[in-house]
């Protein structure tokens, strides 16, 4: 979240996280009760609602569900994840050391979990309020993000007890997109970043890694303030490939090199005494 | 006494006011055009935007890509060799093909009518709206070598069109008096007098060709590339990165520039020209 956008609106802040929150408890009571009589017909809206913002099935959707973790809870674990990837970006040379001096330093700067917890109590606007525009970017078919997704989903705002209206729009928010954002979403977290870097977005959906590295090396000021997920980064492979090992020699695709899937790669070849070569 | 004559010649010829006042401005031109952009890049930084490196900045990213830049994982020699590979492939295809077609072209009105519509459609469809197309039509190898292919195709063809239309009628007409046939008026006048606006094609290739890499880099770059060191540094947001990638274009770009210009002054030397 942009950090002059917490400054000068701070309650929009709280409202966008509170909705983020919502929905993303929504969707974990959702799947969490999808074999139950009652529960099925949220859940096939769940799918449906992934489905068609990925512009994947709902088979995808479900598999996906059942491969990452939704949650919004930022705890200490997450910190010391962040702390281990900037020490990673510090010494494959992607961050210079000169700029991150103290990691620990740069990570507790960089996390603000004050604005979740003060953000539970915040509650629905009437439904005659004014909206608040607050400029959200995301990534293209990602569903890493789908609590914005739901929150965006009058249905689901109804299913909620919220009134005719998405979660954000009875949380006061109308979320919009960025005046650069590519119609379907930024193609990967770097791009996003360039929101915030153009001053044209207020909140954005993305990793961690691509995060870091421009906070690092653009000292953006911006701060992780929720997770949207965990796990469900996946490296996708044929029949033939059983262990790490059958990786060897092999051509593997990654979404670029500020993604969270990339640093995978580069741990996995660093564990297992393995060297990422471009091909 | 003859050496001193000499050197008043040299003088007369050379060191003239205005060729001294434009020697002047010429050394002087870099290091100006580097003091602006440090002192911009400081206040942008001093306005906390970072997204303009200062100069020393981009020399450090470039010290760094020598041995291994960070986002491609790759020498800067290996990047650079890669690009030049492309470069190399696309130039000498466009210009093998564009050559002849053009002198066709130029020559035959009836292959002119033909092919006219086909070029003039295609020609204003920047090469790099080619580039997602070839990349899944041609291979991540071709694609880029054929988006440079295109880039320099054109100003080179039609380059070639006009020179070759260029020829005085009066020459022709002196050739066929003399008892040339259509093959040698060809040969002997048209094509000879076509070489300058090649030339003046090349060069202009040269500069597009170098666009279209970097666009073509920035979407698959197998092994590497300029394009590569650009779209990875911004990636990552370091623009000390993209901006050495940048520098090491501008430079790539006036090294091909300087040999086309040698290889022009030799080709003019052997037509007489000079």
């Amino acid at each position: 979240m942009d950090q002059t956008f917490i400054n000068s609106n701070r309650n929009a802040a709280l409202a966008v996280l509170k909705a983020h929150i919502e929905a993303n408890n929504w969707i974990v009571e959702t799947v969490a009760n999808k074999n139950t009589t009652e529960g099925q017909a949220n859940y096939t809206l769940l799918l449906n609602l992934g489905a068609s913002f990925s512009n994947r099935n709902t088979t995808v959707v479900a598999s996906a569900l059942e491969h990452m973790t939704i949650q919004y809870n930022l705890t200490e674990a997450h910190t010391n994840y962040f702390k281990n990837f900037t020490n990673a970006y510090v010494s494959s040379g992607l961050i210079k050391a000169t700029d991150v001096p103290d990691v620990d330093a740069f990570v507790n700067g960089l996390v603000d979990t004050s604005l979740l917890a003060e953000a539970i109590s915040v509650t629905p606007v009437s439904e005659d309020a004014t909206l608040t525009n607050v400029r959200i970017g995301y990534l293209n078919g990602d569903l890493h993000q789908f609590s914005r997704v739901v929150a965006m989903s009058a249905e689901v705002g109804s299913l909620l007890g919220l009134g005719d209206r998405s979660v954000f729009a009875a949380y006061g928010i109308n979320a919009v997109a960025p005046s650069a954002m590519p119609g379907s979403g930024y193609a990967n977290g770097g791009a996003v970043m360039t929101g915030f870097a153009g001053n044209d977005m207020d909140v954005g959906y993305l990793g961690a890694p691509p995060t870091i590295l421009n906070v690092a090396n653009q000292k953006l000021d911006v701060s992780i303030v929720a997770l949207a997920n965990t796990e469900g980064s996946a490296l996708i492979v044929n029949n033939d490939v059983e262990s790490i090992d059958d990786l060897d020699g092999l051509t593997i695709g990654e979404p670029g090199i500020s993604s969270i899937q990339y640093l995978l790669l580069l741990e996995i070849a660093d564990r297992y005494g393995y060297e990422v070569v471009k091909a | 006494m003859s050496s001193l004559l000499d050197m008043r010649v040299i003088h007369k010829r050379y060191l003239t006011k205005d060729n001294l006042i434009r020697t002047s401005l010429m050394i002087v031109s870099l290091p100006i055009f580097i003091a602006f952009w440090w002192i911009l890049a400081l206040y942008f930084q001093g306005q906390n935007f970072y997204y303009l490196p200062t100069p020393l900045e981009v020399w450090d990213a470039l010290v760094q890509a020598w041995t291994q830049d960070p986002a491609t994982r790759l020498s800067l020699l290996a990047n650079v060799y890669a690009s030049l590979v492309r470069f190399l492939l696309g130039f000498l295809l466009a210009l093998g093909l564009a050559a002849p077609l053009g002198l066709l072209l130029g020559y035959s009105r009836y292959a002119n009518a033909l092919a006219f519509p086909v070029i003039e459609l295609l020609r204003p469809i920047p090469p790099i709206a080619w580039v997602p197309f070839l990349l899944l039509a041609a291979s991540f190898f071709w694609g880029p070598i054929l988006t440079i292919f295109i880039g320099v195709f054109f100003p080179v063809l039609s380059n070639v069109i006009f020179g070759v239309r260029s020829v005085d009628p009066l020459i022709i007409d002196a050739a066929k008096t003399q008892g040339a046939n259509r093959w040698q008026v060809f040969s002997k006048v048209m094509f000879p007098s076509s070489i300058p606006y090649m030339m003046a094609g090349v060069k202009i290739g040269l500069g597009v060709g170098w666009m279209c890499i970097v666009a073509a880099e920035m979407l698959a770059s197998q092994g590497g590339g300029v394009g590569a060191i650009i779209v990875g540094g911004q990636t990552v947001g370091r623009y000390d990165i993209m901006f050495a990638g940048m520098v090491t274009v501008a430079v790539l770009g006036i090294l091909t520039l300087l040999i086309g210009s040698l290889i022009e002054r030799r080709v003019k030397k052997w037509m007489g020209m000079e």
